[in-house]
C-alpha cells in the first residue's frame, strides 16, 4: 500500500534502480548485429517487465515495449511519490504531448490513439472526451483557459503553430503555479526556469533564422524563465555572436553564453536542444543524492526516459543500418 | 509523602527512559519505512534490512538501563523508597540527561543512516556490511551518553 513517505518511496526507488540498463548492457545492445538479436539480448535484461503483451513480443515491436515500460515508470513514480502534485510537473510533457496530438488529429480527421502517451496527469480517456466535445471544465483553470483560447482560435484559423504555443506556455504557467502554491524554491524550478530559458533561446534563434516578426516570436515566448520574454523581444535583431552577451543574465546566463558561442560557430541549432537536456539532467543528477527530496524518484523517471530515448535511437539504427549515436544516459 | 529530592531523581530516570525511547522510535520508524519500501519491490532483501532497521533500536535500551539503575538506587524495587536531598535529586536529573537527550538525537539520526544504508543494500546487497559500519558508527556518541550517565549515577553518594 502506497505511503506518504520520503523514505519509503526512496526505499522503492532503491531496489526499483537495479533493473535500469547499465551503460554494458546498452553498449551490448548497441553493438548487436541485427535488430532480432539486439530484441533478444533486451528482453535477456528484463526490460519491459513483462509489461508488453505476448504478442506483442512476438511482433517484435519495440516502440511497444518502450512505450509499457515509460507507462508502467509514470505509474510507479504517481503511486509512490510523497508530492504527488510537484512530481506530476514532471509528467506535464505527457499531458502536452497528448493534447497536441489529439487536437492535431481531430483537425486532420485521423485518430491519434497510435502516438498518445498514458501515463500523465489526466486520464488519457477524459482527455480524449474533452477535446472531441471541447468542454474542458474540469482541467486544472490553466489548461482549462488555455484550450478554450485555444478552442476560439481555431474556430477562426488553424494554426498549429499558435495553439502549439499556447498548450507549452500553460504547461509552464501550470508548473509556476504549483511550485509557487508549495513554495518550492529548489531542483524543481531550477529545473524549469532553465528549461523556460533555454527554449526561449531556440525560439528566438529559430525567429531569426526564419525571419519571424516580433509577434510571431511573442507567441511562442514562455513566461518562465529567469530571463525576461522582453529581453528575448529585443534581441531579435540582434546577431547570434553578440546574443550571448545580451542572454547573459541570471542563474543559467553563463551556460546560455557558451551555448550561444557554440551555435555561432556550428550554426547547428541541434547543438541548444542537446546543451538543454544535459543541463536538465545535471540538474536533476544533484538533486538525487538528497534523499529526502523528490531528486531521487524525478531522476529515476529521467534515468527510464533516457534508456527509452537510447534504446530507439539504437533500434532506428539498426534497422536503417547505420551506426547509432548514443544519448548521454542518466545512470 | 515523597521528597522534591526524590521527585527529581523520578524525573532523571523519566529523561533518560523517555527521551531515549522515543529517540529509537523515531529512528527505527524512519528506517523501517525505508526498508517496507525495499522489501515492497524485493522481499528477498528482508534479512539484509532488518539488521540495518534494528540499529537504532539500542538507545532506548540504554535509556532504560540507567533508569532502571536510577530506580534501583531510590529504592523502588525493594519497596523502601530514599527521602533524597534536593540537591541529590538534582544529581540524579542532570545524570539522566546525557542518556535521554544523547539517545534522542542519536536515534533520530542513526534511523536516517540506517535509512540510507538500506537504499545502499537494495541497489548493492553486498555491501551491507559497509552499511551496518556506517550506521554503527552513530552508535558511538548513545555509547557515550550511556557511559557518562552511569558514571554519574553511580559517583552520587546516598
Amino acid at each position: 500500500m502506497p505511503q506518504p513517505s520520503y523514505e519509503f518511496a526512496l526505499g522503492r526507488i532503491s531496489a526499483l534502480s537495479t533493473h535500469l540498463l547499465s551503460a554494458s548492457q546498452i553498449r551490448r545492445i548497441a553493438e548487436a548485429g541485427t535488430t532480432k538479436e539486439a530484441f533478444k539480448l533486451l528482453l535477456e535484461t528484463g526490460y519491459g517487465e513483462n509489461a508488453a503483451t505476448e504478442q506483442e513480443l512476438a511482433q517484435g515491436e519495440i516502440d511497444l515495449i518502450i512505450r509499457s515500460q515509460l507507462q508502467l515508470t509514470r505509474k510507479r513514480i504517481k503511486e509512490l511519490t510523497p508530492d504527488p502534485e510537484l512530481t506530476g510537473l514532471f509528467l506535464l510533457p505527457v499531458d502536452t504531448h497528448n493534447i497536441k496530438s489529439l487536437l492535431k488529429a481531430r483537425l486532420l480527421g485521423i485518430s491519434a490513439d497510435e502516438i498518445l502517451r498514458d501515463g500523465g496527469n489526466f486520464p488519457l480517456e477524459t482527455l480524449k472526451d474533452m477535446v472531441q466535445t471541447k468542454y474542458y471544465e474540469d482541467l486544472p483553470p490553466v489548461y482549462r483557459d488555455t484550450l478554450n483560447k485555444v478552442e476560439n482560435e481555431l474556430g477562426r484559423e488553424a494554426d498549429p503553430l499558435s495553439f502549439s504555443a499556447m498548450i507549452d506556455g500553460a504547461m509552464f504557467s501550470q508548473a509556476r503555479q504549483v511550485m509557487d502554491a508549495k513554495h518550492e524554491h529548489g531542483f524543481i524550478r531550477d529545473f524549469f526556469s532553465l528549461w523556460a530559458d533555454y527554449q526561449n533561446t531556440i525560439s528566438l534563434i529559430r525567429a531569426q533564422n526564419l525571419h519571424w516578426e516580433l509577434n510571431q516570436l511573442r507567441l511562442v515566448l514562455l513566461d518562465a524563465g529567469t530571463i525576461a520574454k522582453s529581453v528575448f523581444e529585443e534581441c531579435l535583431d540582434t546577431p547570434p555572436e553578440q546574443l550571448g552577451a545580451r542572454l547573459n543574465q541570471g542563474p543559467h546566463g553563463a551556460e546560455l553564453v557558451q551555448v550561444i558561442n557554440e551555435y555561432a560557430q556550428t550554426n547547428d541549432i541541434g547543438v541548444l536542444a542537446k546543451r538543454m537536456q544535459e543541463g536538465k539532467m545535471l540538474i536533476i543528477r544533484r538533486a538525487k543524492w538528497d534523499t529526502h527530496s523528490l531528486g531521487p524518484i524525478v531522476g529515476y523517471l529521467f534515468a527510464r526516459e533516457a534508456e527509452a530515448e537510447a534504446l530507439r535511437l539504437i533500434f532506428g539504427a539498426l534497422q536503417g543500418g547505420f551506426e547509432p549515436q548514443l544519448p548521454e544516459m542518466y545512470a | 509523602m515523597i521528597t522534591l529530592g526524590t521527585a527529581l531523581a523520578f524525573g532523571g530516570a523519566a529523561t533518560a527512559a523517555a527521551l531515549a525511547g522515543v529517540g529509537s522510535a523515531m529512528g527505527v520508524g524512519i528506517a523501517g519505512q525505508a526498508a517496507s519500501g525495499v522489501v515492497s519491490e524485493d522481499p528477498d532483501k528482508f534479512g539484509n534490512v532488518l539488521v540495518l532497521q534494528a540499529l537504532p533500536g539500542t538507545q532506548g535500551i540504554y535509556g532504560l538501563l540507567i533508569a532502571f539503575i536510577i530506580i534501583l538506587n531510590l529504592g523502588v524495587i525493594d519497596g523502601n523508597i530514599k527521602d533524597l536531598t534536593t540537591y541529590q535529586g538534582l544529581a540524579f536529573l542532570f545524570a539522566g540527561m546525557p542518556m535521554g537527550i544523547g539517545g534522542l538525537m542519536s536515534g533520530i539520526y542513526q534511523g536516517k543512516v540506517a535509512a540510507s544504508g538500506i537504499y545502499l543494500t537494495a541497489k548493492r546487497p553486498e555491501e551491507t556490511g559497509k552499511g551496518i559500519i556506517l550506521t554503527a558508527m552513530v552508535e558511538t556518541y548513545a555509547v557515550l551518553s550511556l557511559l557518562i550517565s552511569f558514571i554519574m549515577v553511580n559517583g552520587i553518594k546516598l
